[in-house]
């Protein structure tokens, strides 16, 4: 796909800086251009986590105390995390792009991050300008993106990095070019290195990306280990990392609005209940159990709440649920730091009604009883007793089946 | 694309890996786990291995990515010695694999460790 409509390039990178910040603007976007301040959570350190570059102009930085940045910057909006809506508009803005590329693999966390693979795109497109502009398309321009086209996916997110936010320019760099591209660049731009990892090479006069290429790829695996070979291969323009979406996960959601916010454990539960019974009628759940819920609430002081909760047993039933819920909002912290406006629920890990695990350790004695049980029919049936323990054999073991072994039950 | 002639071996040839002490439980009481299973590899005309076809499933799939290899000599003073060599692979479906080239029959095998 080398043209001069579409360069030799294979991964566009998608970054959208400060994202948590521009989410803010993006509900608020008379904000725009304003010092805006990004706090700890509640019960976190009072200190600034992120801080936009007019705040920045002002004297703020991140780490400083809270209560430093009013008197330095007395037109600072400071802000907390909004973990909700951050994820609502990462999602949002993923869907869109898996609309211009089928593969899109978002970045970890929050990092605003966004890599689409473009091979087989040229067909549909035609020009690359032509998929710049769907892809300007997907994402509003509050957001202040920044785009980057290259032939791995280090590069591209370097290109990103280095481009005009906003999407009105992006930044181009051809395989051919890419090893030159990265040669002047600093070598903090591997953030796959860890930070003690970085400063030893600038200890050592590894200042730039062309510095660590021109070394011998033994010396650099001596010193830095496989993080630094993967550095090195990068170096030199070497990215063989796929792109790998996300795997799609089913599961179910509802969610409610509250005119009076809800502040007690029971108007919670309440409507939690309320939503238990929406979401455990729904067919997607019909014979099927559940292994996490995840609860989002918007609160009534502006910010955003969101817990995942992880069941040992599955639940297949919307009783076992509200009493698996309420056990983990009854614990001290369960409940969100303030009046809830907008609550959501998302069952997850959904399975099989045989998934149900009941508990193994419960009535030992008769279960034991049970198995004894089941064995002997088994051995009635087959001849032997086909149950299993698993027992260490030789844990130290270089080879992987030496170490554990099943052993026949004696039962 | 040449398909690899050499063919998958059977599970009753992956040698047995658990030894018995003397007077412990019969061979049949000890299963080892995560044994190993065997694989049948595509190369290319270059001889690099682009795809693998796994046991009991209906087709092929191709690496995308080897994100790691290494390699184990072990027990060379005994009768049957150990070499292999190890590949963490990432298959077109996301699929994260280990597998290992024995080296001493010329075979493939998947590995979960």
């Amino acid at each position: 796909m080398r043209s001069a409509a579409w360069p030799d390039v294979r991964v566009a990178c998608l970054w959208i800086a400060q994202l948590p910040l521009r989410v803010e603007i993006l509900r608020h976007p008379a904000w725009d251009g304003r010092p805006l301040v990004l706090g700890g959570a509640p019960g976190e350190r009072k200190v600034v986590q992120l801080c936009s570059p007019e705040a920045e102009a002002a004297g703020v930085w991140p780490g400083l105390p809270l209560r430093e940045v009013v008197p330095l910057c007395p037109g600072a909006i400071v802000l907390q995390p909004d973990p909700v809506r951050t994820a609502s508009v990462l999602e949002a803005v993923l869907a869109d792009l898996q609309r211009v590329s089928p593969l899109v693999e978002p970045g970890e966390g929050d990092d605003g991050y966004f890599f689409l693979d473009l091979r087989g795109l040229q067909g549909m497109y035609g020009e690359l300008a032509a998929l710049e502009e769907a892809i300007r398309a997907a994402v509003p321009p509050l957001l202040r993106p920044r785009l980057g086209f290259a032939n791995g996916k280090f590069a591209a997110a370097v290109a990103a990095r280095l481009a005009e936010p906003g999407l009105s320019k992006s930044r181009m760099v051809p395989a051919s070019e890419t090893r030159a591209f990265l040669a002047p660049l600093s070598v903090r731009h591997l953030v796959l290195l860890e930070p003690e990892a970085l400063q030893r090479m600038e200890l050592l006069g590894v200042r730039t990306i062309g510095d660590l290429a021109a070394l011998p790829f033994n010396a650099v695996q001596a010193q830095f280990g496989m993080p630094g070979a993967h550095a090195w291969r990068l170096a030199h323009g070497k990215d063989t990392d796929p792109i790998v979406a996300r795997p799609v996960s089913a599961s179910v959601q509802d969610g409610l609005r509250f005119d009076d916010p809800l502040g007690s454990i029971e108007a919670v539960m309440a409507a939690i209940d309320q939503l238990l019974a929406h979401t455990f009628s729904q067919p997607a759940l019909l014979g099927r159990s559940v292994r996490q819920v995840r609860l989002r609430a918007l609160l009534s002081d502006g910010t955003s709440w969101e817990r995942l909760y992880t069941f040992k047993e599955a639940l297949s039933t919307r009783d076992a649920a509200r009493r698996a819920l309420k056990s983990k909002l009854d614990l001290p912290n369960g409940l969100p730091p303030a009046p809830i406006e907008e609550l959501a629920l998302e069952l997850l890990g959904l399975g099989g009604e045989a998934a149900r695990q009941p508990g193994l350790f419960v009535a030992r004695a008769r279960q034991l009883a049970e198995i004894a049980d089941a064995a002997r029919q088994l051995r009635a049936r087959y001849g032997r007793v086909p149950l299993y323990h698993a027992v260490e054999v030789e844990p130290w073991s270089r080879i992987p089946e030496r170490r554990w072994a099943l052993v026949t039950c004696d039962l | 694309m040449v398909t690899d002639s050499r063919t998958a071996l059977g599970a009753g040839d992956v040698r047995p890996l658990i030894k018995l002490s003397a007077g412990s439980r019969q061979r049949s009481d000890l299963r080892p786990l995560n044994a190993p299973s065997p694989l049948r590899v595509q190369t290319d005309a270059q001889g690099r291995i682009v795809s693998i076809w796994r046991q009991g499933r209906l087709a092929p799939r191709s690496i995308v990515a080897v994100q790691d290899c290494w390699r184990i000599d072990d027990e060379w003073w005994r009768e049957h010695a150990v070499s292999r060599m190890y590949y963490a692979i990432v298959l077109d479906d996301g699929t994260l694999l280990t597998m290992y080239h024995d080296l001493v029959t010329d075979s493939w095998f998947e590995q979960r460790s």
